[in-house]
């Protein structure tokens, strides 16, 4: 009798908690593992803070799964209110003006946009028009195993900075058991095959003055000289043996941790993860430069659903434009890595404590001016997979660089050439 | 390569310390339901006109976490004409948590007496452990504060009246009746070392001696850290030292130093040296014992009755998720299963392997809404069940 009370007791106060909040809107996103609590905990604030709305935070799987689902979503007119998209999957879905123009919202406050990084606000501005709120940005940086570096007699303090010091310093990091095996590789520059497709490889085109399209998106440019070049060192680090070759990204990122290599390309938004987690010293550091000092911007957004009503979609908004504030924006850099999007965030004094705290996000955000957004188009996904199939063949000796980067860019000109067409 | 240049300029202005010459001269606290605001600008240590410094406003902000009153601290500068005015927004937490203590008894306790960031406990035992023939009664309570109002000062009240009882061997139908007052004061002289000088007075009745009264002064010296987020390897120690007086005079002393690692992930290892000593004709009340609750299980607690003990514990750790995953960051960490063995040397004149006193032990640390309760089994000599809530 006293645990059906009890239930009923506890029913009661969760249907009221709804009653009292005017409005409830659903928020799909593709935050999991470490980054879910920082989240959860950011979304119960705003409710507790905000009674008149009522937001559930509900993780979708990873970026390329809450495209599918969204589509079906669409399709079984079962949409969420609120998504977190990344920033390069704005354009399938502004396409059919699935996503709400947040022009309106913006221009009631004016000094918002101007306070959002130029180069984040610009990943979700599509035509002119701004279809999210950047949230949780990030760029592609070194991370390095101190230890090592220490243990080979390299300084700690001080990561390469050119492709040829990595090279150099990949080669005394290398160490071979008696038998001739190799026990510890100095460098793996693993690239992404499934979510985020070819997004460690962009960087290495860049770095070596090449570019992926033309700048109108209808030519793709990997089989000019400077992307095969990027290839073809790419692959001798395999060759000279300073790279493990066998290995997928995720077994790469395990033996990393491991300390069985000493360095490769991560995401910033890992190095919380990566400070929680790894048993030795991690160093972060810009990626090494070569012809260009480049990085990849990568990373989601929030944005509102179009097909909400009006009311809604003002507490949607008043749910990113809270989400992505000065102080929201800093708590979440600091429990997760990924940037803040806030010009006022990154000249507060609270980014200065949080650096003491945590110095190996520092460089980061040093890094916003080399970033570089990925290329974006309504096929991107495809594509990817075709260029990231392509560096595979050549990483399994399938075909020479030059070859792999032909067939690629044939394939994706063709797509290109087909969405022109429609 | 404007742009470049632009943010460069950014970037400089960041890491050069724009507000290494100015001043503050003002504070704003946000957030602040029940704690008052001056205790919150103590605790900053502000003074009008403080130089802006990020290593002071950092050591601010990990005292204010430490405190144990806020759950975050979010602090920002506003310019105003040449000088800052300081903004500190916090969070706070649940003041009010419940007291599950063999010792102590089942109670409350409150942080943020009358928003004063003081620490009062009220606790009442009355435990019939049939099974253990034990009879545990008594109340207590305390007032205590390791930064009085915010500031470094430290004090500590405390009033209990107890009673146990045994009726089984060696201590067939003993018991005792305590009254114990204690009153400190003490200082924290940075952020993680500080001392607290003790006087207590006990009246104590038991069922074979005539009433004593104790009277004792004692010194707690302490460096507990106050950031340890983040960080893989983190100490701790404190140091106790207590001096009967008046009718009965006797020395006793413990030094307890303790080292956290994690090895990976979130799996750690904890390392504590624990070591008494008893010198003069300490009263049964005042001695340092081994056993029950406190440092070597599994063993009953007044078993042993040497001049010098030590101790070396580790906890073994393996933080797991809700759903019993692997733990990937602290605040995932639910359920962290704990493997404790402990080894006791008792004596140190003729010590032979008889001297050496193992015990084993598992326990599991259940985060709750409450905090954290940690049930523990060990086998020593026998079996002992323990719990405490934190």
């Amino acid at each position: 009798m006293k645990r059906s009370c009890f239930v009923i007791f506890v029913t009661l106060l969760f249907v009221a908690t709804f009653m009292f909040a005017n409005v409830r809107l659903v928020f799909w996103h593709s935050m999991a593992d470490y980054q879910k609590p920082a989240l959860d905990k950011l979304v119960s604030e705003f409710n507790s803070t905000h009674p008149d709305i009522h937001v559930v935070a509900i993780y979708e799987g990873n970026y390329d799964q809450t495209v599918t689902k969204l589509k079906a979503a669409f399709l079984s007119k079962n949409t969420p209110d609120i998504v977190q998209l990344n920033i390069e999957h704005l354009r399938i879905f502004t396409a059919n003006r699935q996503l709400l123009d947040l022009s309106r919202f913006i221009s009631e406050t004016p000094s918002l946009k101007s306070d959002f990084v130029d180069s984040f606000w610009k990943t979700v501005v599509i035509n002119g028009k701004p279809y999210a709120l950047p949230f949780n940005i990030s760029c592609l940086m070194l991370f390095y195993n101190k230890d090592l570096f220490e243990k080979a007699g390299l300084d700690p303090n001080k990561p390469p900075r050119t492709w040829k010091e990595m090279e150099e310093m990949a080669k005394k990091l290398t160490v071979h058991a008696p038998n001739g095996r190799t026990i510890q590789y100095g460098l793996f520059w693993g690239v992404s095959g499934e979510d985020t497709a070819f997004y460690q490889f962009e960087p290495l085109i860049w770095q070596n003055g090449g570019k992926i399209f033309n700048s109108s998106m209808t030519k793709c440019l990997v089989d000019q000289p400077q992307a095969v070049g990027a290839l073809k060192r790419w692959k001798s680090w395999f060759d000279k043996g300073i790279s493990p070759a066998n290995m997928t990204l995720q077994e790469g990122i395990q033996a990393f941790m491991m300390g069985k290599i000493a360095m490769g390309p991560m995401t910033s938004g890992g190095i919380r993860y990566a400070l929680d987690n790894l048993p030795w010293d991690l160093g972060v550091a810009m990626l090494p430069s070569h012809k260009a000092t480049v990085t990849t911007l990568g990373g989601g957004s929030l944005a509102i659903l179009s097909n909400i009503s009006p009311e809604k979609q003002e507490a949607a908004w008043e749910f990113i434009k809270w989400m992505t504030n000065t102080k929201n924006t800093l708590y979440w850099y600091e429990n997760t890595g990924y940037l803040p999007v806030r010009k006022s965030a990154l000249n507060s004094l609270q980014i200065r404590l949080i650096w003491k705290k945590f110095p190996q996000l520092k460089p980061a955000v040093e890094a916003i001016p080399y970033a570089r957004p990925r290329p974006v188009n309504v096929d991107i996904i495809e594509i990817r997979h075709i260029l990231f199939n392509a560096i595979e063949e050549v990483r399994h000796r399938v075909k020479t660089p030059e070859k792999a980067f032909k067939d690629a860019a044939k394939k994706v000109d063709k797509i290109l050439e087909l969405e022109g067409s429609k | 390569m404007k742009k470049i240049i632009s943010y460069l300029a950014l970037i400089l202005l960041l890491s050069i310390s724009v507000f290494a010459v100015n001043s503050i001269v003002a504070v704003q606290i946000r957030g602040n339901t029940s704690t008052k605001k001056f205790v919150i600008l103590n605790l900053i240590g502000y003074t009008k006109g403080m130089k802006v410094n990020i290593d002071k406003l950092a050591m601010a902000q990990n005292i204010l976490m430490s405190s144990g009153l806020f759950s975050n601290v979010y602090m920002n500068l506003k310019a105003t004409n040449d000088n800052y005015v300081l903004i500190v927004s916090v969070e706070e937490k649940n003041h009010i948590s419940p007291i599950f203590d063999l010792e102590k008894g089942i109670g409350i306790r409150e942080n943020d007496l009358f928003g004063l960031g003081i620490e009062s406990e009220v606790s009442l035992r009355c435990f019939n452990l049939s099974p253990f023939k034990i009879f545990l009664g008594g109340y207590s309570f305390s007032l205590s504060s390791q930064r009085t109002f915010g500031t470094p000062f430290s004090f500590k009240v405390a009033f209990s009246d107890l009673k146990k009882m045994w009726w089984s061997d060696p201590w067939s139908e003993f018991y005792y009746d305590l009254t114990r007052t204690t009153a400190g004061i003490g200082y924290m002289l940075n952020g993680d070392l500080g001392f607290i000088v003790s006087y207590t007075h006990e009246d104590v009745s038991t069922s074979t001696t005539a009433q004593l009264s104790v009277n004792a002064i004692s010194l707690n010296i302490h460096d507990y850290p106050v950031q340890t987020e983040g960080k893989r390897t983190y100490t701790w120690w404190n140091l106790y030292l207590e001096r009967g007086f008046d009718n009965i005079k006797y020395t006793v002393g413990a030094v307890n130093a303790n080292l956290y690692h994690r090895i990976i992930g979130q799996i750690y290892y904890r390392l504590g040296v624990y070591g008494a000593l008893n010198l003069g004709d300490a009263p049964f009340t005042r001695k340092l014992y081994f056993g029950d609750t406190y440092n070597l299980k599994g063993y009953d607690s007044k078993e042993f009755d040497s001049h010098f003990m030590l101790l070396l514990e580790t906890r073994i750790g393996v933080p797991l998720t809700s759903s019993f995953g692997i733990s990937k960051s602290p605040e995932l960490s639910v359920y962290t299963p704990e493997l404790i063995p402990q080894l006791a040397l008792i004596g140190y004149k003729n010590i032979t392997l008889e001297s050496f006193k193992p015990s084993i032990g598992l326990g599991v640390k259940i985060n709750t809404p409450f905090g954290i309760f940690e049930p523990e089994v060990f086998y020593g000599k026998e079996l002992g069940f323990y719990f405490e809530m934190k």
